[in-house]
């Protein structure tokens, strides 16, 4: 009961943090409700007894992505970018994308709770019941078992890729380097101009 | 009355404490930590207010609250406000999982069991360094929203800096978690029974000193508080605060600094036992205190003693000798558990 009442207030928060984010026209109002949101998921998992998840939620979504959104958002001039029109010319290509993420979501979960229990939509349970979780010493245990054992070939999968990602970021930092040396002001061997520097002070 | 409820008001009692705990702790430290600079500079320190100046703090509240609240006018003033606040509650709820005493067991408190920790859960140890990630943004935002080249600058310094310095502090961390076998923080310290010989500074020397100086650049200390470094940025991302609201970052920088004295404390000095076995009969959360305010003690002597780093060399240091060394000690650990057991 106590669980269901505190769901539904963290459940109204990420959906009400979500709206916020794409309304705001501010963009770093926008990334904090952004962050809001993440927090009130790692809430939800909280209440499902997912601790470790929870934890790597607020760790990795809210406490490094979007620190470096903040930090690109914060050398970036925000009063131009209030200025400028805003482009409507894809808002329904969106809502019929979001329309088809809405109806795969219902699809697979329908499908989950019908193949498990009948037609039922309520408690989708996973693949360890909380007796099996107590017997395997703890949450952390059966998270482990399953990400590194039954599931090792997708989950280094998905680290090659973000390696893979960060390797390319960082070559196409260098590349700009190469292209653009810096200009010297004045000849080789020669001294800069001290007149100009002497006026300034 | 069922266990339930009685945990429930334990719970209460537990955090009520706990708060009362930090802010009377901190109260004072800012006091020693003022009294020790004195004394590390060849100065007496705070005098007036009470026996050697010892109400001085109280002082400095008191003068804090009554100041005028200013606030740029070309300032966000909804993120300038928030602030402050961000930085303060994340130091709080890693008070949650620092055990004072043994957990579990047989009825200890009127028919009841009264456990030591407020939240005692698997995955504790992450905590601290969500916590940690999400304290970077208070510093950040304060810089930003002050509207203020000098402010800017440092929250951004701050930034980088803790982002880091994170890094290398969470695989010093694992080292710990991989000779608990657990990320429970009460686990960890079940691990280090015995005397002091047989904590983890010992075997995790490395990981621990790793620790050490990652900490100090998440607290924004001197020899890393570049985030604040006068001669260069008025005060950083503080320079624009005033009243209250500066005080309550100076408050949140002096809880942290209990916070990670107690986690220092927890993960290589043994939490709540004794450094003797003989020495049991003393309650833990006597020795957890002592050793949290050793450790402050220390952090204070770094404070006053070592010169503020560069900017480079504190990013060097982080990037190509922590975060290394951090590694190849979890590398060592792990092996020598997986042959030894």
């Amino acid at each position: 009961m106590v669980e269901k009442i505190l769901f539904i207030i963290f459940a109204v928060l990420t959906v009400a943090g979500a709206i916020g984010t794409i309304t705001r026209k501010n963009m770093i109002h926008g990334l904090l409700l952004l962050v809001f949101t993440f927090l009130n998921v790692a809430a939800i998992f909280f209440l499902t007894q997912a601790y470790f998840v929870a934890m790597i939620q607020i760790l990795v979504y809210a406490g490094a992505i979007m620190v470096l959104f903040v930090f690109v958002l914060m050398f970036l001039n925000l009063r131009s970018f209030q200025q400028e029109k805003q482009t409507h010319r894809q808002r329904w290509i969106a809502l019929v994308l979001s329309v088809l993420v809405l109806v795969e979501f219902v699809a697979v979960l329908y499908g989950v709770t019908k193949a498990k229990y009948g037609f039922s939509l309520a408690s989708v349970q996973g693949g360890y019941s909380p007796d099996q979780i107590a017997a395997a010493g703890g949450n952390n245990q059966v998270f482990a078992k399953a990400l590194f054992n039954d599931m090792l070939l997708p989950f280094e999968v998905a680290s090659v890729v973000l390696l893979v990602a960060m390797v390319g970021a960082i070559i196409m930092v260098k590349k700009e380097k190469h292209g653009q040396m810096a200009t010297r002001q004045w000849e080789p061997g020669a001294e800069p101009a001290l007149d100009v520097a002497e006026e300034e002070v | 009355m069922n266990d339930a409820i009685a945990q429930l008001i334990f719970l209460i009692i537990k955090a009520a404490l706990m708060s009362i705990l930090v802010v009377t702790l901190v109260a004072f430290i800012i006091y020693f930590e003022r009294k020790f600079a004195g004394f590390f500079q060849g100065r007496v320190g705070p005098t007036y207010l009470g026996p050697a100046g010892a109400f001085q703090s109280f002082g400095d509240i008191f003068k804090l609250l009554s100041k005028e609240d200013i606030i740029p006018a070309e300032a966000d003033k909804r993120v300038f406000k928030l602030a402050p606040y961000v930085m303060f509650i994340p130091a709080f709820l890693v008070m949650a999982v620092l055990p004072f005493g043994p957990v579990g067991g047989t009825p200890n408190l009127f028919g009841y069991r009264f456990d030591y920790v407020i939240a005692n859960f698997d995955s504790g140890l992450v905590l601290l360094l969500a916590m940690g990630g999400i304290a970077v943004y208070g510093v950040v935002l304060a810089g930003w929203s002050s509207n203020n080249k000098f402010s800017l600058l440092g929250g951004l310094r701050a930034g980088a800096q803790m982002i880091s310095y994170e890094l290398a502090m969470g695989f010093a961390v694992v080292g710990v978690m991989v000779m608990a076998g657990s990320m429970n923080m009460v686990k960890i310290v079940e691990g280090q029974s015995g005397n002091f010989w047989d904590w983890y500074w010992a075997p995790q020397l490395v990981g621990g000193i790793i620790f050490f100086i990652a900490s100090l650049a998440e607290l924004n200390r001197t020899p890393f508080d570049l985030a604040e470094a006068e001669q260069e940025l008025v005060a950083g991302y503080l320079t624009e605060y005033s009243g209250m609201r500066w005080g309550l970052f100076m408050f949140a920088e002096y809880v942290n600094l209990v916070v990670v004295s107690g986690i220092v404390s927890t993960l290589y000095f043994g939490g709540w036992h004794a450094p003797f076995t003989v020495l049991d009969f003393i309650p833990g959360p006597v020795w957890l205190l002592i050793k949290i305010m050793i450790m402050v003690f220390i952090y204070m002597w770094v404070r006053w003693t070592i010169f503020r780093y560069r900017y480079n060399q504190l990013m060097s240091m982080g990037w190509k000798v922590l975060l290394p060394l951090s590694i190849a000690n979890l590398a060592v650990t792990a092996i020598v558990i997986a042959i030894v057991g």
